[in-house]
C-alpha cells in the first residue's frame, strides 16, 4: 500500500494468483471492459507467442474523490504455469491482497492445490503468510462439464475459510462480486494497520 | 505476523512488510528536484517510481505513453533483473538499466532498495552527463527524504466507516 498524501492518493496493489489457465487474465480483461476509460488506464499485458501469460497482466483504476482521497487500485495476474516460479515472485511483492482463481474442473484439482501451496511458499520467503493478507477465492468455470462441486473444492482448498465466488469468468459473472469483496477486505485491513499505527510511539528517523 | 507500517524515509530499505507513507512536503521537493533534472538534460520525462510499481512524480509527456503501465513495466523490469543477478551469483542487485534506442533512450537507477528513477533522453544527450546529473539527483532525494513527516496523525485517521462505504458504493457504480 502507497500513500502519497499530497495528492491525497490511497494505492493499493492486489494479485489475481492462480494455476495456468484457471482464468486470472480474463478477469482482468472483464474488468478492463466494464470500468469506463475515464476512470482507468491501459492494460498491459506480457504474454508469450501462444497468447500464455509470461509475465504479468496489469491494469490501473481509481475511483473518484471521496472525503478528498482518491482511491487507486493496481491489479496484477501472475503467470500460471509452473515454470514462471519467479515471475510469481516478483509480482506478490507488495501485494496488499490477493485473489486465487481456481479452475473448478475435477481435472485441475491438483494444479489448484499446487499453486495455493507456491503462494504461500512465495509469502513465506517475504516472512509473511496468507493467513495474514486479505484474501479472496474465487471457483471459476462453473459452466463446464467435469467440474467438482463447490463443498468439496471448499474442503480442499479454502482451509483459511476465506470468502469465496462461484464464477464463469469469461462471460463476466462472479468477478465484479470477487474484486469488491477483496477491495473491501483490503480496505478494512489498511484502516486496521493505520490505526494500530496511530497508537504506537512515534519513531525517531534523526 | 502483523505488518508494519512506517512512515519512511525514502532512501530505507522497505520490504513489502512495510506500507510507504509519502508526506506532502516530501513529495513536492522530489517533484521539484525531479523537474529540475528534466530541465538540465533536456529529457522528455523523468519518472519517480517505487518497486513495486506505484508511479509516484512525474515530469513531461510522451504522446501515448501511458506512465502508470510505463512505471508498472520498469519496476518489472527491475524486479527481473534482480532476479537474474541473484541467479547469477551476485551479491548486488544490479543498480542501474539503460536501454538505448534509435530515437530516445531510456536510463534506470535505483534509489535505495525502494525506489526508481527513469529519464527518457534524446541521443544528443551524452551517457555521461545523464549518469552524473541522476547521481546527484538520487543524492539530493536521498536526504530531502530524511525529514521526518508532521502529518501522521491526519494520514493514520484517513479510511473511518464513511469512507468504506463510500469505496463500496462508487465500486457498484464503476463495476455494476
Amino acid at each position: 500500500m502507497f500513500i502519497n498524501w499530497a495528492k491525497r492518493e490511497i494505492s493499493i496493489k492486489i494479485v489475481y494468483y492462480g494455476p495456468g489457465l484457471s482464468g486470472k487474465t480474463t478477469n482482468l480483461e472483464h474488468i478492463y471492459s466494464k470500468i469506463d476509460p475515464s476512470h482507468r488506464g491501459e492494460m498491459v499485458s506480457l504474454k508469450t507467442k501462444d497468447d500464455r501469460t509470461i509475465f504479468f497482466d496489469f491494469m490501473e483504476f481509481k475511483l473518484g474523490q471521496l472525503q478528498g482521497k482518491i482511491p487507486r487500485f493496481r491489479l496484477y495476474t501472475v503467470p500460471g504455469q509452473r515454470f514462471y516460479a519467479s515471475s510469481r515472485k516478483i509480482i506478490l511483492s507488495g501485494a496488499d491482497g490477493i485473489v486465487f482463481v481456481a479452475d473448478s474442473q475435477r481435472s485441475r484439482l491438483s494444479e489448484n492445490m499446487g499453486s495455493l501451496l507456491d503462494l504461500e511458499k512465495n509469502f513465506i520467503a517475504e516472512r509473511r503468510t496468507l493467513a495474514d493478507v486479505p484474501y479472496v477465492i474465487q471457483y471459476n468455470k462453473r459452466d463446464l462439464d467435469q467440474i467438482l462441486p463447490v463443498g468439496l473444492l471448499q474442503k480442499k482448498l479454502n482451509f483459511l475459510n476465506a470468502p469465496y465466488f462461484e464464477a464463469i469468468a469469461n462471460r463476466g459473472i462472479g468477478v465484479a462480486d470477487t474484486l469488491k469483496m477483496i477491495i473491501q477486505l483490503v480496505i478494512e485491513d489498511i484502516e486496521r494497520k493505520l490505526r494500530a499505527q496511530s497508537a504506537v510511539p512515534k519513531r525517531d528517523f534523526k | 505476523m502483523t505488518q508494519e507500517i512506517v512512515m519512511i524515509p525514502l532512501n530505507e530499505k522497505s520490504t513489502s512488510e512495510k506500507t510507504v507513507i509519502l508526506s506532502e512536503e516530501q513529495f513536492w521537493a522530489i517533484s521539484k528536484i525531479i523537474s529540475s533534472l528534466k530541465g538540465k538534460l533536456n529529457s522528455r520525462l523523468v519518472v519517480f517510481g517505487d518497486m513495486d510499481g506505484q508511479l509516484i512524480s512525474k515530469d513531461g509527456e510522451i504522446p501515448g505513453l501511458d506512465i502508470t503501465v510505463f512505471t508498472a513495466l520498469m519496476a518489472g523490469d527491475f524486479s527481473a533483473t534482480k532476479e537474474i543477478a541473484r541467479i547469477m551469483g551476485s551479491k548486488n542487485e544490479f543498480k542501474l538499466h539503460y536501454h538505448e534506442g534509435t530515437h530516445q533512450h531510456l536510463y534506470v537507477a535505483a534509489v535505495g532498495g525502494q525506489f526508481f528513477l527513469a529519464v527518457i533522453f534524446d541521443p544528443s544527450v551524452t551517457l555521461g552527463m545523464v549518469r552524473i546529473f541522476t547521481k546527484k539527483t538520487i543524492e539530493k532525494i536521498n536526504k530531502i527524504v530524511e525529514a521526518q513527516s508532521t502529518e501522521e496523525e491526519q494520514i493514520t485517521q484517513m479510511i473511518d466507516s464513511e469512507f468504506k462505504s463510500l469505496v463500496k458504493n462508487d465500486l457498484n457504480k464503476i463495476l455494476g
